[in-house]
């Protein structure tokens, strides 16, 4: 397992720097130039000039990547002139935030999704189960912004118990909390009808497979034939399936964060984008490409966990 | 520091204002000269506002929402490139006042009222300026003396190039020597001569008192000295304060950004949403309205739509209206808002591609600047756009109702629309309309009826017009312009960009070579406020400018000029006027700031504040 866990480290490694320099000549290729989009139109020549030296901008963009890659590897990334802060400091403030949104939204997606998903495959092609179908149809087809508005429009608007906006974030466990709920709802309800249609999917296959008629002959009881031999082989797909939805939920945040004026990466990364803040761009990108590496790498430890025979694998 | 040009933000920006006239003399004569209402200025003690004769209370939290993409990062009154934005400085002034405070009510002018200092005296043929202050002190109970404008002065003066603001020739360099006779008077030196009105709303207007007492030092918890009276000691100092500024976690708890002499004090503040809070200074004992409210606060929103949601769900006391979403206005008023537009200090106009090699020859025509000016149908655009809520402009200086600044002249429409009248001056210049009806250069030349300079025999009246997207109303504007252009037999090609990349290019244009016919920011091009109140506009047409696509005139250098260092608001007028008639950019009309939506319980916030300040110590809720 080490020697897997260290080749799938090794190419997460070369996929980060792959996408860190394409993401740096972008951004270095758009028009108008790094320095004049940090410190505005209005800048003198002479200030444009200091920064350009003091940021090594007047390098060969070969010399000048080397450069950041030395700094990120300490940890500096520079420097966001929009924000007034250094971008290392924004991501350890921002990122946690969006990992709590992610995270919470994700666990909850998923302990919703494997109740209904087995139920529903156990309960294949009964009346309940077309019942159920269609209506996480209707959440399926719904897009995220969607599912945050009528929620804002239902439990902000008329029932008046949330807030809108977490514009007060950070006050303190409960205000915290408040602002958190209708995200996260959002989120889960914005995914979890997929998770739940793999649960049932894999519950589904699993129960014609041969294990299974043997398990019950033995004289399990459908419960543990379940739980303990159907569950875990349909979890071992659906594992798999969390990690590669990763950059998915994340974008998704993005919307959300957005919408709720959440102050999370994708927050962030709206408002660096909007105002052309280089260095805290890069910062984001590189952060969301990490976590969704580590989201797959996590991904397929877990599926190698669950399942012995892709430790034996090798690539 | 002349020059509030555009943010990258939108509407709601600029910077603050107050209540009454530094320079009573120059309004009074204004007054007199224009007979204009100047009762329309209304005073900083508060106005009316929506509530229906309601009873005020004192205390009490209102909540104020910023324009998408503002938010407060910087805290110190000496401002870097990054925060020099409409709110850092509103939040500031609110805790530091500045010497003079620009914007009475909805007039362009100084508020005495809220003014350290008393109206400037001008001697030796305008080449000497006597300023006294008024008795007013910090929060620590000290007062502000003559000792504490030293101190800003210092620290500009060394540390200048760091300065946003700052302009090469302008503040201080204007400023030959200054002497300090007692602690509350102190007398500037100048360089030479320069209008009243010029310098007191653009150069003096840039002064903070700053807590001398306080902040001369150079560690947080090293002693105060006169650190500012040397070149390293007063750049030392201002490292220090600008390295305070860039700690945003400690902007409620750094005992730096406790002292202040303004309406309020700062006691909350989150770096995480910019959420910040303003309690009274309670303090307080300067000339200006004391806090009724509890508290103040300042929300940020990421997009439109989470503020107009916040709206709706009654989360905020005073926010705005997208233009979008103007249909929401009636339903919002049913839940106990008022709407009142919001018009500040702003013009608006199209940069013209002077230096560009292809559109130059054009445009450098004044006939067919005239043409181009004849083609924007104002009237259209201001009712079916902007449902009335905006100026119609005709000059560089805004057209707000009740400014001194306007010019009789410039009240009126020099080119108004007119198809027939855009044909007709092309058509009396040697052009004919040709394939396609586009209008073609039958003869070249330089004589009267002649094409003009550079324009070639067969060359058609084709223009490359750069705009930015993500505004409806600019959108549907450029494209009826477009038709109407087409009607007249010019060929408008539209170029939409992001707002950043307008920037990028056009904000860098000259001395970069200007590669188009016209390019039009959305909502407004420049917008004037505090230590820019004077709405002279040499940064954008003057020789040398990067706002006016490279507009060059020697006559209007000279008339700029005289604008510049000969008083009397005459040379105000003939510097608009002239740009006005060359048509030195196409004047379009100007979208108002914002639409303000304010809860009825809200009282004191009108007038809305003609720099787009909220002048939220004006503000009171009733029961």
């Amino acid at each position: 397992v080490t020697g897997y866990i260290i080749r799938r480290f090794g190419q997460a490694v070369v996929v980060m720097l792959i996408v860190s320099v394409i993401m740096f000549i972008l951004l270095h290729a758009l028009p108008g130039g790094l320095i004049r989009s940090q410190l505005g139109p209005h800048a003198t020549s002479n200030e444009v000039q200091s920064l350009t030296r003091t940021e090594g901008l007047d390098q060969p963009l070969v010399v000048q990547y080397g450069i950041w890659l030395w700094n990120a590897l300490q940890g500096n990334l520079g420097f966001s002139y929009v924000m007034n802060q250094p971008v290392s400091q924004l991501l350890a403030e921002y990122l946690p935030r969006t990992l709590l949104l992610v995270g919470s939204s994700s666990v909850l997606t998923v302990a919703i999704s494997i109740p209904i998903g087995m139920w529903q495959g156990v309960r294949r092609n009964k009346i309940d189960d077309h019942a159920l179908s269609a209506v996480l149809l209707i959440f399926y087809a719904m897009p995220d912004f969607l599912i945050g508005a009528l929620g804002i429009i239902l439990l902000t608007f008329d029932v008046r118990v949330l807030p809108s906006s977490a514009t007060t974030y950070g006050q303190g466990f409960w205000t915290d909390f408040k602002d958190l709920l209708l995200p996260v709802g959002v989120l889960v309800l914005g995914n979890f009808t997929y998770y739940v249609r793999y649960v049932r999917s894999s519950v589904i296959d699993n129960l014609l497979e041969d294990y299974v008629r043997t398990a019950r002959a033995i004289g399990n009881s459908p419960w543990r034939v379940l739980t303990k031999h159907v569950l875990r082989n349909a979890m071992s797909s659906t594992v798999t399936n969390i990690g590669l939805t990763l950059p998915y939920i994340f974008s998704g945040s993005l919307i959300i964060e957005e919408l709720f004026n959440f102050p999370g990466l994708g927050a962030l990364y709206w408002n660096a984008q909007q105002s052309r803040d280089f260095p805290t761009l890069l910062g984001i990108v590189l952060v969301i490409t990490a976590s969704v590496i580590a989201g797959s790498l996590i991904a397929d430890i877990l599926y190698a966990w669950l399942d012995p025979r892709v430790r034996y694998v090798r690539y | 520091m002349n020059g509030t040009h555009r943010e990258a933000g939108r509407r709601i920006a600029a910077r603050p204002t107050g209540g009454r006239l530094a320079k009573r003399a120059v309004l009074l004569s204004a007054c007199v000269l224009l007979a204009t209402g100047c009762a329309g200025g209304g005073s900083s003690g508060g106005g009316g506002g929506g509530t229906n004769g309601a009873t005020p209370v004192n205390g009490g939290t209102a909540t104020f929402a910023l324009p998408i993409g503002e938010d407060f990062n910087w805290i110190f009154p000496i401002e870097n490139e990054v925060g020099n934005e409409p709110w850092d400085l509103n939040v500031e002034e609110a805790l530091w006042r500045p010497l003079y405070f620009a914007g009475q009510g909805t007039n362009p002018v100084i508020d005495e009222d809220l003014s350290i200092a008393y109206p400037p005296v001008y001697s030796d043929g305008d080449k000497t300026v006597t300023i006294n202050l008024k008795p007013w002190k910090w929060s620590d109970g000290t007062p502000v003396t003559s000792r504490d404008v030293e101190f800003y002065l210092n620290l500009e003066k060394y540390n200048k190039s760091q300065d946003a603001d700052y302009v090469a020739g302008e503040m201080p360099d204007d400023i030959a020597s200054v002497s300090y006779p007692s602690a509350t008077q102190i007398v500037l030196h100048l360089t030479s001569a320069y209008s009243q009105q010029w310098f007191t709303g653009n150069q003096l207007t840039w002064i903070d008192p700053l807590p001398q007492q306080e902040w001369d030092r150079t560690s947080l918890n090293g002693p105060v000295g006169n650190y500012d009276l040397t070149a390293s000691g007063a750049k030392a100092v201002f490292s220090f304060l600008s390295g305070q500024s860039s700690k945003l976690s400690t902007y409620a708890t750094n005992p730096l950004w406790q002292t202040v002499d303004g309406p309020w004090k700062i006691s909350g503040y989150s770096p995480t949403t910019s959420e910040t809070t303003l309690t009274p200074n309670k303090s307080y004992d300067g000339t200006g309205p004391k806090a009724r409210l509890s508290a103040f606060e300042i929300y940020s929103y990421t997009s439109e739509t989470s503020e107009v949601d916040a709206l709706r769900a009654g989360e905020v006391t005073y926010g705005y209206l997208p233009f979008s979403d103007f249909d929401l206005s009636g339903q919002l008023q049913a839940n106990g808002y008022t709407i009142a537009p919001w018009a500040p200090e702003y013009t608006e106009w199209a940069e013209l591609g002077y230096t560009s090699g292809t559109y130059g020859p054009l445009v450098k025509q004044l006939y067919i600047r005239q043409a181009l000016q004849h083609l924007i149908d104002q009237p259209l655009y201001m009712q079916q756009l902007f449902h009335n809520d905006g100026q119609y402009t005709y000059g560089p200086v805004p057209n707000l109702p009740g400014s001194p600044y306007v010019s009789p002249q410039e009240k009126q429409d020099p080119d108004p629309y007119s198809v027939s009248a855009a044909r007709a001056l092309l058509t009396s210049h040697g052009w004919a309309p040709g394939s396609g009806g586009v209008m073609t250069c039958r003869d070249p030349g330089t004589g009267p009826s002649q094409c003009g300079a550079g324009i070639t025999a067969g060359r058609q009246l084709v223009l490359r017009m750069m705009y930015s997207t993500g505004e409806a109303t600019t959108d549907s504007e450029v494209q009826a312009y477009q038709t109407a252009a087409a009607s007249a037999g010019i060929t408008i090609n539209l170029d939409p960009q992001s707002e950043q990349t307008m920037f990028s290019i056009g904000g860098t244009c000259p001395p970069g070579p200007c590669d188009w016919g016209i390019l039009l920011y959305s909502s407004w091009m420049w917008n004037f406020g505090q230590g820019n109140a004077y709405p002279s506009v040499e940064e954008a047409f003057e020789t040398g400018n990067y706002w006016g696509g490279g507009y060059y005139d020697p006559t209007a250098d000279a008339l700029i000029q005289q604008a510049f260092h000969k008083t009397g608001i005459q040379y105000l007028y003939d510097e608009e006027n002239y740009l006005s008639q060359q048509v030195a950019a196409l004047w379009f009309p100007t979208v108002d700031n914002s639409i303000s939506v304010v809860n009825d319980k809200l009282g004191g916030w009108e007038p809305q504040q003609v720099f787009a300040n909220p002048m939220p110590e004006d503000w009171y809720l009733t029961k």
